[in-house]
């Protein structure tokens, strides 16, 4: 392999992993804090993609689409969680993930319902499109680039939010201790809807970003979806820094997987294997760290 | 079994055995998958409802189940003598592999390693063209000797009945038995037990094994139903929606699993000829059923305390 | 109300004299089976379309004698589609089965679906399977056998000069199917194939790998929102001033050139229908559908309005008299199919004997559309039907 094409496949990892990570912080935390597992994630980043396809049909502006998309995705994230998980935060996993589970079932259908079963349009904003040329004559998408620096900005963000400011101190103290921290005086409640709005937020995020990349349809998210709880499972329950190493390095395993292994293993195995590369990882590192890389001292 | 109880099963088993004498070919099909959902249901309860422990990746064994009788038809061998039997034997091997590697997690990363490996059997079968790939495997149902084969409707029916029956004695002697109380004990408090000197792993083992076994039996009856065998009944979805059949029924007790088949069953029935967007209202109806109970359709009809069912 | 139905039928043909006369059926009734629910929906629905407006086209009757539509969803998986396709042949008493949109569930059901008598009439599924050795005496296929399409595609590409080649395609075994009829006829270098998962979106590392390979010219196997992903990948990678695209039809038309914008122009494509083709079946058809649907047809459409239009002609043949199986099976085998392509007739194995053109996707009055280049394939066969030994 080419170093041109080695460095392409390493950024085309780095860009699925950002993304990758944008899914899985939100689902770290709000199983770090609440101890809920929530399968409605991947509805809430197809919503995303649908609700910026919308805005975009109405408007013709991407950054417009974005915005009002992630604010719609945290105001069904709001709703979700008053009208229906509140009572499921302190309900056993398995009525956790079937509870979700019909959400999920519930969003693919009401997508289908109100936006119809063909795929829909996102135009990429004219300045992101096109590639830049990157090392011997190759060149590289700027929109990737874009996402990826989007997402990094998040993370960056996200890690101020939690690390520095009062807000963050108060997230993770309700991770260590709900109880406590309520018997503080400190509206917990509200707290928890501030965490959860911001996961399915960042989620919506993810879908409008990766939307102009690939086709705006019922059940987009279901892969991703699965992808993201490997990342939280790998990089530990409840540990941020966990999902955004886990998750780059989940991006890179697949990425480059699905580069080598066909050549290594033929085309028959190849990409058979490819297909199975981020769960052999996951039962790797489980067998050998049983509560992740970086457990953030929660089971 | 309290007296209404045994004369409510008895009914049940009446007019169960009834069914293929009305002549109604497709809903004879129709309650025969009902029942084999019931067997496959029935063994996940086994490890979700009396081991505690959330298995998403029970479809798995459904599918060797299957793919064990299709394979052996490849190579000529229709007996059911050898292929039910081999279908449970390789089921319960892979439960015992890959049992023994996930139940080395617990909680959320149980749950996953399961998906995981379940996952990765798909993949591995849709890619493997000499069994048909994502094509699935065509397949002639298995015989029983000259009398009885399973392509007729009525003797698969009758053949799923009673192995449903006998599955349900075999879970209610399991329950009963000193291997089920300690299961549920771990299942309670898992540490206590320990320190009273039982080693979980193995019995949760044992039960995953058991229930592995079981549901690949399920998964045979099923290639037979269909004549093939499909890389779909491996599916992630496939394990979600036996869970499903779970909570519907009453996880934990020994009717809800097939209470939760039929309902399922019946419920995808009802709903879709009214409308193709079922979804919309299955999804919203078990967010509602999780929340109220999770005894399930059992749990608010019969309203018991904790008992073994 | 079905109850009516049923009495009425049932009386009618306890009053009919017996079956070996040639009697004219009360009703014929159609099942269609295909997946309405989830991502495919959208090729279902095309389907449905086109077997609506063939059947209004026809006043509400086939062969002059009227029909009645049963419609269930296979779930796109064979055990829900052999569910559906037993409701079907059980419970609502098909004559004939349309839709047959999935090459999994049709190998699945086409024989328990045919044995009671039930004609499967495929408007898209063609595996090679079928073609050969799983031959049925009552399965006929109104698209094509799997690989043929993209053999065209590798007749294409041969034609139009590529020296260097790279194929991509779906991991499973329709896909590779495709792939491999598509290499078989590209007489140039396959400089790099690739299979990529059923629901991959997201084609950063094949492209760059196509880039690193440097091809003149590739082909893709992209059904479905797979597809436009990765053309709109493809335009922004700056491959596509490099390397030229070939697929089959379905990588642009119309049910995604709203969804791909520009980035579809200069697909090169080959197929055995386009909506532009030149003749009165055609014309007729892509007017009443643009009519009624509000844009142009698709080739889902398209061979399913063939499908109801060949019914129309072989059961007026038979004047009506759908219960001489033999006979009825006879007459599809010999009929020319006036289809909307073209004519074409039936190869031994059932399977169309039929021509393929190439089209460029160009833009024309503001709006995309397929403009018709040439003929790829004269009366082509597939290479499976020798293996088929038609049972009696």
């Amino acid at each position: 392999m080419s170093l041109a094409l080695l460095l392409e496949q390493v950024l085309n990892g780095i860009q699925l992993g950002v993304m990758l990570f944008l899914m899985a912080a939100g689902l770290t935390l709000i199983f770090g804090i609440l101890n809920f597992i929530s399968l409605v994630h991947g509805s809430l980043y197809m919503l995303g993609a649908f609700f910026a396809a919308s805005v975009y049909g109405w408007t013709n502006d991407f950054v417009v689409s974005a915005v009002l998309a992630v604010l719609g995705t945290f105001a069904v994230g709001i709703v979700l969680d008053v009208v229906a998980f509140r009572r499921l935060y302190m309900r056993s996993h398995l009525d956790q993930v079937l509870g979700t589970f019909g959400l999920l079932l519930f969003f693919n259908d009401l997508t289908l319902l109100i936006w119809g079963a063909e795929p829909h349009f996102i135009a990429m904003p004219q300045f992101l499109s096109g590639s830049v040329p990157l090392v011997a004559g190759s060149r590289y998408p700027i929109y990737r680039l874009a996402i990826t620096g989007a997402g990094l900005a998040v993370a960056a963000a996200l890690y101020v939010l939690i690390m520095r400011v009062r807000l963050g101190m108060l997230i993770r103290a309700a991770a260590s201790n709900r109880q406590m921290l309520g018997g503080l005086g400190i509206n917990v409640r509200r707290l928890i809807l501030l965490v959860f709005g911001l996961s399915a937020a960042m989620a919506g995020f993810a879908g409008v970003m990766t939307g102009p990349l690939v086709a705006v349809q019922v059940g987009m998210g279901d892969a991703i979806l699965i992808t993201a709880f490997v990342v939280v499972v790998i990089g530990g329950i409840g540990s941020v820094r966990g999902a955004f190493l886990s998750a780059l390095l989940v991006g890179l395993v697949d990425t480059m997987g699905r580069a080598l292994l066909p050549h290594w293993l033929g085309y028959s195995a190849g990409p058979a294997v490819a297909s199975m590369s981020i769960y052999l990882l996951m039962a790797v590192v489980l067998l050998l760290r049983p509560a992740g890389l970086f457990a953030a001292g929660r089971a | 079994m309290t007296t209404p109880k045994f004369t409510l099963a008895l009914l049940a088993l009446i007019a169960a055995a009834a069914v293929p004498w009305l002549g109604q070919p497709y809903l004879t099909r129709l309650a025969t998958s009902v029942l084999i959902l019931g067997i496959a249901a029935t063994s996940l309860n086994i490890v979700v409802g009396y081991g505690g422990l959330v298995s998403f990746g029970h479809a798995a064994f459904l599918g060797i189940g299957a793919y064990t009788v299709g394979i052996l038809g490849l190579a000529g061998l229709h007996s059911g003598f050898l292929g039910m039997p081999a279908a449970v034997a390789a089921a319960a091997l892979a439960a015992f592999l890959i049992g023994g590697l996930s139940l080395r997690a617990t909680g959320v990363f149980f749950i996953m390693i399961t998906l995981a490996f379940a996952q990765m059997l798909y993949y591995a079968v849709i890619a493997a063209v000499p069994i048909g790939g994502d094509n699935g495997l065509r397949l002639d149902p298995v015989t029983f000797g000259s009398r009885v084969s399973l392509n007729q409707q009525t003797s698969l029916y009758y053949v799923s009945l009673v192995s449903l029956v006998a599955a349900l004695y075999l879970c209610r002697r399991l329950v009963l038995s000193r291997f089920g109380r300690v299961l549920r004990g771990i299942k309670d408090n898992e540490r206590r037990m320990i320190s009273l000197g039982f080693f979980a792993y193995r019995y949760k083992l044992a039960a995953f094994v058991i229930a592995g076994g079981l549901g690949g039996f399920a998964g045979a009856l099923f290639a037979n139903l269909d004549a093939y065998a499909s890389p779909e009944l491996i599916h992630w979805t496939m394990s979600g929606d036996m869970l499903v059949m779970l909570i519907l029924g009453g996880v934990g007790t020994l009717a809800g699993p097939v209470l939760g088949a039929a309902a399922f069953q019946l419920l995808q029935e009802v709903i879709s000829s009214y409308t193709k967007h079922w979804m919309l209202f299955f999804g919203p109806l078990l967010l509602l059923i999780v929340l109220v109970s999770n005894r399930g359709v059992l749990g608010l009809v019969f309203r018991e305390a904790r008992r073994d069912g | 109300m079905k109850f009516w139905q049923l009495l009425m039928v049932g009386c009618g043909l306890a009053l009919a004299a017996s079956p070996a006369s040639a009697e004219k059926a009360s009703v014929i009734r159609i099942g269609i089976i295909n997946t309405t629910s989830g991502p495919i929906a959208a090729l279902a629905e095309e389907q449905i379309r086109g077997i609506e407006l063939a059947i209004q086209q026809l006043g509400g009757k086939i062969g002059g004698v009227p029909v009645e539509v049963y419609k269930e969803d296979g779930r796109y998986t064979p055990d829900t589609g052999l569910q559906a396709v037993t409701k079907l042949v059980e419970r609502d008493k098909v004559d004939f089965l349309l839709g047959n949109q999935m090459s999994n569930e049709v190998l699945a059901y086409a024989k328990p679906a045919a044995d009671p008598g039930v004609f499967v009439l495929s408007g898209l599924a063609g595996p090679s399977a079928l073609a050969g050795a799983q031959c049925n005496p009552r399965l006929f296929v109104l698209s094509w056998e799997n690989n043929t399409p993209s053999e065209a595609v590798g007749e294409l590409m041969t034609e139009a000069g590529i020296k260097r080649g790279y194929f991509i395609g779906q991991n499973y075994v329709t896909g590779r199917e495709h792939v491999a009829g598509a290499k078989r006829f590209f007489k140039g270098d396959i400089v790099g194939e690739a299979y990529v998962p059923i629901e991959h979106m997201d084609f950063a590392a094949e492209l760059a790998a196509v880039q690193a390979a440097n091809p003149d010219g590739m082909y893709v196997f992209l059904p479905g929102a797979s597809g436009i992903a990765f053309v709109k990948q493809f335009v922004n990678s700056g491959v596509k001033d490099k390397v030229k695209l070939f697929s089959g039809s379905w990588l642009a038309d119309e049910t995604n050139f709203t969804a791909l914008g520009d980035a579809a122009l200069g697909i090169n494509e080959a197929a055995n229908w386009f909506a532009d083709l030149d003749n009165p079946d055609n014309r007729k058809f892509v007017e009443a559908f643009r009519k009624e649907y509000g844009r142009r047809p698709v080739f889902y459409a398209a061979f399913q309005y063939d499908a109801v239009m060949l019914l129309n002609q072989v059961v007026a043949q038979r004047g009506g008299d759908i219960s001489d199986k033999k006979a009825l099976q006879a007459a599809l085998e010999h009929a020319q199919v006036h289809s909307v392509r073209g004519t074409f007739a039936f190869n031994g194995n059932h399977f169309p004997i039929q021509d393929f053109y190439s089209a460029e996707v160009v833009k024309s009055a503001g709006m995309l559309r397929h403009k018709t280049v040439s003929t790829v394939f004269h009366d082509h066969k597939d290479q499976f039907y020798q293996s088929c030994h038609m049972p009696e």
